[in-house]
């Protein structure tokens, strides 16, 4: 394409294509050459052909701003680049303020659930503390794994595990972008469906990510909880083994 | 001194008895009264001695016990030097070993796990392209062959001239048969070809920061649950790791920075010299000195990486900041899809570029902390916002009496305190380091320095 003989040949060969416009064919070319999928769209005449429409930047720009980072799309030029690290510079702590505010919210909304649900029920406040936490992962494996996992495989054909697997490289914002939703040939036909189906998707990795965060505090917390104990032990029994 | 208050009592004053005698009363009145067996050993050792024997045995127990507090202190310097020891060796020390020999098994691990399916690929091509090349050295031997035949006559010049076109078209054929060897090395094939141990400390690297850069990713089933799994207990564990770290530096800089202001004070004759025994804790760095620190590191990484990938320098920075905000993209990736020795070793200093910089950034983080939630206070107290005011209001508005006031100032109580304690929050929610490093902190000061 750099020495420019392939679209000249197409063009000039003993006029075969004489309406085709020289610019718009290196347009569509330049395209191609970077965005490979294209081609199966301009092939099979489908609608879907620019990937940075709104649901597309939509995802790049959650997978900036949470840190995923899936790397299915990219910015290409420089003034791309350029704003995409501003963007994130300023938008990263604001996300992190977002969620974990989100993530308190529902830890709040899950300790009064359980409170109205059994108000005769007296535990002591460590099992109350177990008790939120077992409530608490319960209800995170079945909604933000199994349900999601669920529902990928049904519109994104993969197999459960192949879902499940995105699911956590995504909600621990690795985001290797091996498996990605919203750009292949999906089971919904209808473009609102689908344009429906990405923003769900986005929204649940948004509440997925607060949900998680509110995890790691947990399991941190009680770790630090118990090293400090164990510390504080240790320490004293070295001490009493000193005195001996 | 023989007689105790208790005996006085008993003894009423009677007439005197003798010595013998008289030890003898004190003795049964001693084991009469209602006393421990100390303290009748100690009346009795008391009270069958003589004075000077007395002086002498004090004095031989004064000495004991000097000697037993200077042996005892010793002993307990020694043991809290030992138990500081451990304690430092398995809070940071330990903890970075930790990490990294996770990282080191990681990549044994996934290299065991994946050069299995791609080592029948690799010899696949080579095999293949073995065959084509041979077919195609005996096709041009052949032709040069039939070549010679037909001139018949050996003219060097004639005989120069048809050669040279011969093997210009083996040589068209040998750049078409490369061409294609190497687009198969740089296609999706090759990307999970050759899963060299640096590659696999890599995408171990990048499985427990999270950046996940996408451009190795695991194909056999088994190495998708193991990459799981071992991101689990690998994410935890070096965010702790590295909020650890980024502590320790953060006091040393610190540090440097107390005393590099104190010298610059010093070299300007400065009335107001700031006292050097400030605690260290208490000094603030301010947010542009932390900030031109990461600033400074990222356009080192970039100055290194674009030299080395020949990426342009704008490239170059924009993977650093990608990479260390652990977004990862995997556009740009150093170490091109080659086995050769200069790949790999861009790749384990891209891994050990990675880590320093992410202590770095935890590092900034913590430092920018005490900073920010300071300018945000003073902006917040000059707009009228600060908590203590909002209180007061609320304290005067319940004293008025009037009920709307105080709720409004209730919600806004609540709302502001959660935007005033957000800072700190949001930077425990990015990697959950700061709160790591805040509980460590808080700690210290508690005096249980484990972890």
């Amino acid at each position: 394409f750099t020495h420019g003989y392939l679209p000249k040949n197409f063009l000039t060969k003993s006029c075969r294509y004489p309406c085709v416009n020289r610019t718009d064919l290196y347009e569509l070319l330049r395209k191609a050459v970077v965005d490979s999928e294209i081609v199966n769209y301009v092939v099979d005449n489908k609608t879907h052909l620019d990937r940075w429409d709104f649901s597309g930047s939509f995802g790049f720009v959650v997978s900036v701003v949470t840190t995923i980072g899936f790397g299915n799309m990219s910015p290409f030029t420089l003034e791309g680049k350029v704003v995409c690290v501003v963007y994130a510079m300023f938008g990263i702590p604001l996300t992190l303020l977002v969620l974990g505010g989100l993530g308190e919210k529902m830890a709040s909304c899950i300790s009064k659930i359980r409170k109205c649900k059994n108000p005769m029920c007296h535990h002591t406040p460590r099992v109350n503390h177990m008790l939120n936490v077992f409530y608490i992962i319960i209800l995170g494996v079945v909604l933000i794994f199994v349900a999601p996992a669920a529902m990928f495989t049904y519109v994104e054909q993969w197999y459960f595990m192949e879902a499940v697997y995105f699911c956590f490289t995504t909600l621990s914002t690795i985001g290797f972008g091996d498996y990605v939703i919203g750009i292949h040939e999906t089971r919904l036909t209808n473009v609102y469906t689908h344009e429906f189906y990405e923003v769900i998707a986005y929204v649940w990795i948004l509440l997925g990510l607060a949900y998680l965060s509110l995890v790691y505090r947990y399991i941190t917390d009680t770790m630090f909880a118990k090293a400090q104990e164990v510390g504080r032990s240790t320490i004293k029994r070295l001490g009493s083994v000193a005195k001996l | 001194k023989d007689h105790t208050p208790v005996k006085d009592s008993l003894l009423t004053p009677g007439p005197k008895f003798t010595k013998s005698h008289d030890q003898k009363q004190k003795l049964k009145i001693v084991n009469d009264s209602v006393r421990t067996k100390q303290e009748k050993s100690k009346v009795v050792t008391k009270s069958l001695q003589l004075p000077g024997q007395r002086f002498h045995t004090a004095a031989v127990k004064v000495q004991a016990v000097v000697k037993f507090t200077r042996l005892e202190r010793l002993k307990r310097r020694a043991k809290w030097a030992t138990k500081k020891l451990i304690v430092f060796i398995l809070s940071h020390v330990g903890l970075t070993v930790l990490v990294g020999l996770y990282a080191v098994a990681g990549g044994f691990i996934f290299q065991n796990l994946e050069t299995n399916t791609t080592f029948v690929n690799n010899t696949h091509n080579n095999n293949e392209t073995e065959e084509v090349l041979e077919n195609l050295r005996w096709q041009f031997v052949e032709r040069l062959f039939n070549m010679t035949y037909e001139l018949n006559v050996i003219h060097p010049d004639s005989w120069k001239m048809h050669a040279t076109s011969v093997l210009e078209a083996y040589e068209k054929q040998i750049r078409q048969i490369l061409r294609n060897v190497t687009d198969k090395e740089d296609g999706q094939l090759s990307e999970s070809n050759d899963w060299t141990y640096p590659r696999a400390l890599l995408y171990a690297l990048t499985i427990i920061t999270t950046i996940g850069y996408g451009n190795t990713v695991p194909l056999t089933w088994e190495a998708k649950l193991v990459s799981m799994v071992y991101a689990l207990f690998g994410i935890p564990l070096t965010l702790l790791c590295l909020a650890n770290i980024g502590s320790l530096l953060a006091s040393v800089y610190r540090l440097t920075w107390k005393h590099l202001t104190h010298i610059w004070l010093v070299i300007r004759r400065s009335p107001s010299r700031h006292d050097p025994k400030i605690e260290t804790s208490q000094v603030r760095v301010p947010i542009l000195v932390s900030l031109t620190t990461m600033v400074v590191y990222i356009l080192g990484g970039a100055a290194i990486f674009s030299k080395w990938e020949n990426w342009s320098f704008l490239d170059g920075s924009y993977f650093c900041f990608i990479t260390l905000s652990t977004i990862g993209f995997g556009d740009f990736v150093p170490g091109k899809n080659r086995d050769t020795f200069e790949s790999n070793t861009k790749r384990v200093v891209c891994a050990l570029y990675l880590l320093f910089g992410l202590a770095t950034l935890s590092m900034v983080f913590q430092l920018l902390q005490d900073s920010v939630s300071v300018v945000i206070g003073r902006y917040a107290s000059v707009l009228g916002l600060s908590e203590s005011k909002i209180r007061k209001d609320m304290e005067e508005t319940t004293n008025d009496g009037s009920r709307t006031a105080s709720t409004a100032t209730k919600v806004n109580d609540r709302f502001l305190a959660t935007v005033l304690e957000a800072p700190a929050s949001a930077a425990a929610e990015k990697n959950h380091q700061i709160k790591i490093g805040h509980t460590i902190q808080e700690s210290r000061v508690r005096d249980a320095p484990m972890v």
